[in-house]
């Protein structure tokens, strides 16, 4: 599929680091225009330079996704510099880990505002876009957590917010179909990334974690990342409304 | 069909398990035509499992491998990786029709205790046959492959209903017991034909294509889904997601 996003225009939010860092090198070697945002300058800035050094026209715009006004400037440099958008990756999220007895209603609170506020209005002003642009396919970043509880990092709060991410996936291929977009969602299982880098600090978690992944070991981003780029391309242009686990078989079981 | 073309347009080597000789012989001058790589044709009685057996060692000593196996209702092949060393296979099985016809659509009522086991002859076994086979050559030998296997979906009778549920748990149990083994097992939920009442129409417009599936097979059995285990990608246009 090399080569297959030339022309193409790809937006990934959360995409400094981790999956959505490795889905912006994915889609800047296939010849696509990639514009990632973050909230971290210096990474953002590393990350752009990163993409840039692969030949691909890229650009890194800070971006809170709480802050609707933040993704409106988003999209707006966006269409200044490349004048469409293909595809938009929503992968900006956190990853709190705190018993459900302790959790406070705050971190509940901020977990949703990023991890579905932040990706449905992402998602909204994307669809917005690619309306003008006579179509386009959104990819939601969900969690194979949002379709079982975890037994290890507990985290109600995360849970429910992917819960959630994997339902607007479907509610908004459903209200999109029309327009000619198609919403997918990835849900990856453990993947290493820094979110993920406390289990593997903690060797006896990081083995009872594995011990429900038939593949026996953890994923690559770049794994999730080549998932991300066959939804978001015309090869797949017969699925919408998909939530495709890509865990090494954890929800097979 | 497409299946085929598209894994020989990638350069593998691809063997063809069917029943129908002469077709056989069609389909592996139409494929090496297209796209220069080694096709073979290999007569096969899917209710044969020794047949399937040594269909599936003859791929494994002409091309030195099997990385591929395809298998399910719209065609079984499978391929070899870069034609050289290693085969891919695509098996195809017999299609689910009856001397009376597609019975798999019919209603509970109208559906013949006879009409239901050709059904699973027809759409269970050969997957099940090829797949059981394949996987004892591969791990036998060490060596690591990818499956994907054809589910149907979409609208259908009771048969139909049950043989699409019964091939999509055999994906996950497949892809669970041979992940160990490097072997990744998932599927491709392809219905072709449009859904009738009471389902309500897909939610894109477009119809999904021969190369629709093509395609989705091509990326599972690739090194690009290295991390998909047991998924089955839905190609329904997403009546799935809605109702």
């Amino acid at each position: 599929m090399n080569g297959a996003f030339s022309g193409k225009v790809v937006v990934v939010t959360g995409g400094t680091r981790g999956i959505g860092f490795a889905t912006a090198q994915r889609f800047a070697r296939g010849g696509a225009g990639v514009v990632i945002c973050g909230v971290d300058g210096e990474r953002l800035e590393a990350a752009t330079a990163e993409l840039e050094g692969l030949g691909a026209t890229a650009t890194g715009v800070r971006c809170d996704v709480t802050d609707p006004a933040q993704l409106d400037a988003l999209f707006a440099e966006t269409m200044r510099l490349f004048d469409r958008l293909d595809v938009c990756v929503a992968d900006a999220g956190i990853s709190p880990s705190t018993p459900f007895a302790e959790a406070t209603l705050d971190e509940l609170r901020h977990t949703l505002a990023v991890n579905v506020e932040g990706l449905f209005v992402t998602s909204q002003k994307a669809a917005a876009v690619m309306r003008g642009c006579g179509g386009g396919s959104i990819v939601h970043v969900g969690s194979v957590s949002g379709a079982v509880a975890d037994r290890e990092g507990a985290s109600s709060a995360y849970d429910a917010s992917k819960g959630a991410v994997h339902q607007l996936t479907r509610a908004l291929a459903v209200e999109l179909a029309p327009a000619r977009i198609r919403v997918n969602a990835v849900a990856p299982g453990w993947i290493a990334t820094d979110m993920t880098a406390r289990l593997h600090q903690h060797p006896a978690q990081l083995a009872a974690a594995l011990a429900a992944v038939p593949l026996g070991r953890t994923g690559r981003p770049e794994e999730v990342a080549e998932l991300i780029a066959f939804l978001a391309s015309d090869e797949a242009a017969a699925i919408t409304g998909a939530v495709v686990p890509v865990d090494g078989g954890i929800l097979a079981v | 069909m497409a299946i085929a073309h598209r894994l020989a347009a990638e350069g593998a080597g691809v063997v063809v398990l069917g029943a129908d000789e002469e077709r056989l012989r069609a389909v592996e001058d139409e494929l090496s035509a297209a796209h220069g790589v080694a096709v073979y044709g290999l007569a096969v009685r899917f209710a044969k499992p020794k047949e399937v057996e040594s269909a599936l060692g003859e791929t494994m000593r002409v091309f030195g491998g099997l990385d591929v196996v395809v298998a399910g209702l719209h065609g079984t092949a499978s391929g070899v990786k870069g034609a050289a060393p290693g085969a891919a296979g695509v098996a195809e099985s017999t299609p689910a029709v009856t001397a009376q016809g597609d019975r798999r659509s019919t209603t509970l009522s109208e559906l013949e205790d006879d009409d239901f086991s050709r059904a699973v002859d027809a759409g269970l076994r050969p997957v099940y046959a090829v797949c059981r086979r394949a996987a004892r050559l591969l791990v036998g030998r060490g060596r690591a492959g990818s499956f994907v296997v054809i589910v149907e979906g979409g609208a259908g009778g009771p048969a139909r209903a049950a043989l699409d549920a019964a091939l999509d748990h055999l994906v996950k149990a497949m892809a669970v017991e041979l992940a160990p083994n490097g072997i990744r097992v998932n599927g491709v939920a392809a219905p072709l034909e449009a859904p009738a009442p009471p389902l309500p129409p897909p939610l894109l417009s477009r119809p999904t294509t021969p190369d629709d599936v093509a395609a989705a097979v091509a990326f599972l059995a690739s090194d690009a889904a290295s991390y998909l285990v047991g998924t089955v990608l839905p190609l329904d246009a997403g009546l799935g997601a809605a109702r």
